[in-house]
């Protein structure tokens, strides 16, 4: 009971395991993606930015150029200007040819400004009904005078738009007062600039400012990419390094990685190394451990005069030791898995059987779908192969078909023989044996036994049923692929 | 049948060697590789045993370098390592069958005797020539279905004249086969042994199962069953 309640403890542990903040469909595990969108964010959010602050920019530039023109001009026209007796004197042309041609686009008007009332103590400055300007530039001439102008203060200077003729218009208005026989004679000059050429400029520069920002975008985008897949290059050769060794086709990571990575190929590849030797180690501690135990035991069994009794129990010590010292020996809890193509252990089986069962001159029919590979150490499948083989061309007559399939992601390999096949009752007894090797009987073969150990323990699964096309047993193995 | 044995676990060794001589053979033996080795290139011998935890050269390295020397007589491997790769590597190696240890001496003798018969061809331990026929399991002769006592040397003559049927064996060659190999060799016991052969299954001359052949040898003559 208790070993249930452990088992089931493991399994409730490894389920579920929350691994990040983020609901788990917005996780990727892939570094590519996460640099590829990295990118793209950084792309779309940064250049968009950039835009915009470039053409703010550029705007208050052309704001500021517009008014420094203006301010110019509003001096060139206050230094022609005087006040005589109360009257504002013009001369009839200006310097500057725009104010002088009827709708150039720049026009100028002056107006009087009205004297602040000092009794109330507050400044109030309204804006004025402006029919009868003082004077009015010759472009403004067949043009209908906007009504409402500002009257900045004295001294200060305003900038507005208006609409004229349906287009908008820079307004800049200035205040001065002139003195006019010790009097003060405060006017306000308005220019008033067409805003359409600049409108265009600023629409153009726009244009090829997003334009460009576009094309950089893209280039961007490109250079990332393939940035990207440089970069990361190196991990997808150790991808398919890891792949080959995995299905056997090499036994290290033989590429050259960058700084970065060399020191965890290096240690995979001494990982791989050192696990090779220590299984290699072990195998032969134990065979050693076989022949010193199992010397004395034939030494026993071969001398004369051993009762029956005697040699059954003899038996049963061997067993034992043959099936713990195989248990040991199989790498099947192993974390690292190396493929081993099945091609050639099972021809190298095949070779060893057609001469063990030479005189049953067994005819093998091998169907081999592709290179399969079996994701474990070669020892094992040549035990469980062997096993299996051997009871097939034990029970057989003539014919043992061997099929290896791939389905559904399970390597799939059924051995098959044309013997008198095995009944349910003693599938079930076969199926059923425990671990312990001392539960067999005397007389009975271990061989079934410890090919069910091993496929337990690669968390395969061993069938029996009769065979579909001969007439005897079949015996199925399933692994992952 | 003279029969080379290597094997280093000297009590082990012994007692095959007892069993294998009760059932007629004649037993060389040998407890490292290289004495094997050196052994089995210089001896016709009829079968080996060997074992494959050899001191000096490992047994499937003498396996090895006897095929490679087209040294072709049938080898049972004896292995502790019960492993189907010790298997794999036994029989590609050259050997003919294994053995895994411990065994009993009767399965030992029975793969033995199957192996013997089979590299000179013959599948069933009961060997027959027209009116002769021979048991290699039970060892007993007849000829006309009338039992013949031999004696043990008598016995080994015979068998391996039976195996090597229409071989022409020289006097050197029956006495190899027939004698332990620190036997003072002397050419006229094998004589001895024919004449006493063919009196004993052939005393009115009918058959004429063995030729000489001066200088050469003898030889066993196929007889065609009536």
């Amino acid at each position: 009971m208790s070993n249930l309640v452990t088992k089931d403890h493991t399994q409730a542990a490894s389920k579920s395991k929350p691994n990040g903040i983020w609901p788990k469909r917005w996780q990727t595990n892939s570094l590519k993606v996460r640099l590829i969108l990295s990118t793209l964010l950084m792309t779309m959010i940064l250049l968009p930015i950039v835009g915009v602050t470039l053409s703010n920019a550029f705007e208050q530039q052309l704001y500021i150029s517009l008014k420094n023109e203006l301010k110019a001009s509003s001096y060139s026209i206050f230094t022609v200007a005087e006040v005589e007796n109360s009257t504002l004197v013009m001369p009839e042309l200006l310097l500057d040819n725009q104010f002088n041609i009827s709708q150039s686009g720049l026009y100028a008007l002056i107006t009087t400004l009205p004297v602040p009332s000092i009794d109330s103590g507050v400044k109030q400055v309204q804006p004025i009904n402006s029919k009868d300007p003082l004077w009015q530039s010759q472009s403004l001439l067949t043009l209908t005078i906007p009504t409402l102008l500002p009257q900045p203060e004295v001294g200060t200077t305003q900038l507005t738009t208006i609409n004229l003729q349906n287009h908008q218009h820079l307004l800049y208005s200035f205040s001065v007062s002139f003195s006019d026989n010790g009097q003060a004679f405060p006017v306000t000059l308005h220019l008033i600039k067409d805003q359409q050429a600049s409108l265009a400029a600023l629409h153009h520069f726009r244009q090829q400012l997003w334009l460009w920002l576009l094309v950089l975008m893209a280039v961007f985008i490109i250079v990332q990419v393939v940035w990207l897949l440089w970069t990361l290059k190196p991990l997808t050769q150790l991808t398919h390094e890891l792949e080959s060794i995995e299905k056997g086709e090499q036994n290290a990571l033989n590429s050259r990685y960058p700084d970065e990575l060399q020191q965890v190929t290096q240690q995979l590849n001494a990982l791989l190394v050192t696990e090779e030797n220590q299984r290699n180690r072990y195998r032969n501690a134990l065979a050693d451990l076989a022949h010193s135990l199992k010397n004395p035991l034939a030494v026993i069994q071969s001398q004369p005069g051993i009762n029956s009794s005697g040699q059954e129990q003899l038996q049963r010590i061997n067993q034992i030791i043959e099936h713990q010292l195989k248990r040991a020996q199989s790498a099947g809890q192993s974390a690292w898995h190396l493929g081993v193509q099945i091609e050639p252990v099972l021809d190298k089986l095949l070779t060893t059987l057609a001469k063990i069962y030479r005189d049953k001159a067994i005819t093998f029919n091998v169907q081999l779908e592709s290179k399969f590979t079996f994701k474990g150490d070669e020892a094992d499948l040549m035990e469980m192969l062997g096993n299996i083989l051997d009871n097939a061309c034990k029970a057989a007559n003539g014919q043992v078909a061997i099929k290896i399939t791939a389905q559904h992601a399970k390597l799939i390999i059924e051995i098959a023989d044309d013997g008198i096949g095995i009944n349910e009752s003693q599938q079930a007894v076969i199926l059923s044996r425990g671990g312990r090797a001392d539960t067999y009987q005397a007389g009975h073969g271990i061989g079934l036994a410890i090919v069910n150990d091993l496929v337990a323990s690669y968390q395969g699964q061993l069938l029996i049923a009769n065979s579909s096309t001969l007439s005897g047993a079949a015996f199925t193995l399933i692994f992952d692929l | 049948m003279r029969l080379l044995l290597i094997e280093d676990d000297l009590a082990l060794q012994a007692n095959l060697q007892t069993h294998l001589q009760q059932d007629n053979y004649l037993v060389d033996v040998a407890s490292d590789g290289e004495v094997g080795l050196f052994q089995g290139q210089e001896y016709p011998y009829d079968a080996a045993i060997i074992d494959v935890g050899l001191p000096k050269i490992d047994g499937i390295s003498v396996i090895k370098k006897l095929r490679e020397q087209d040294i072709s007589f049938p080898i049972l491997v004896l292995t502790a390592r019960d492993s189907w790769q010790d298997k794999v590597a036994g029989l590609d190696a050259g050997a003919d069958d294994y053995l895994t240890k411990p065994f009993q001496a009767e399965e030992l003798l029975a793969r033995l005797n199957a192996l013997i018969r089979r590299s000179v061809g013959q599948s069933s331990p009961l060997i027959t020539n027209g009116p002769l026929s021979l048991n290699t399991k039970s060892c007993q002769v007849e000829v006309n279905n009338r039992a013949i006592k031999l004696s043990s040397s008598e016995y080994k003559l015979l068998e391996y004249m039976m195996l090597h049927l229409e071989e022409v064996s020289s006097k050197a060659v029956l006495t190899e086969h027939i004698y332990d190999q620190d036997f003072d060799l002397d050419s006229n016991v094998i004589e001895v042994f024919i004449r006493r052969l063919r009196k004993k299954l052939d005393p009115n001359n009918n058959y004429n199962f063995i030729e000489t052949l001066r200088g050469r040898g003898y030889k066993l003559k196929r007889i065609q069953s009536q």
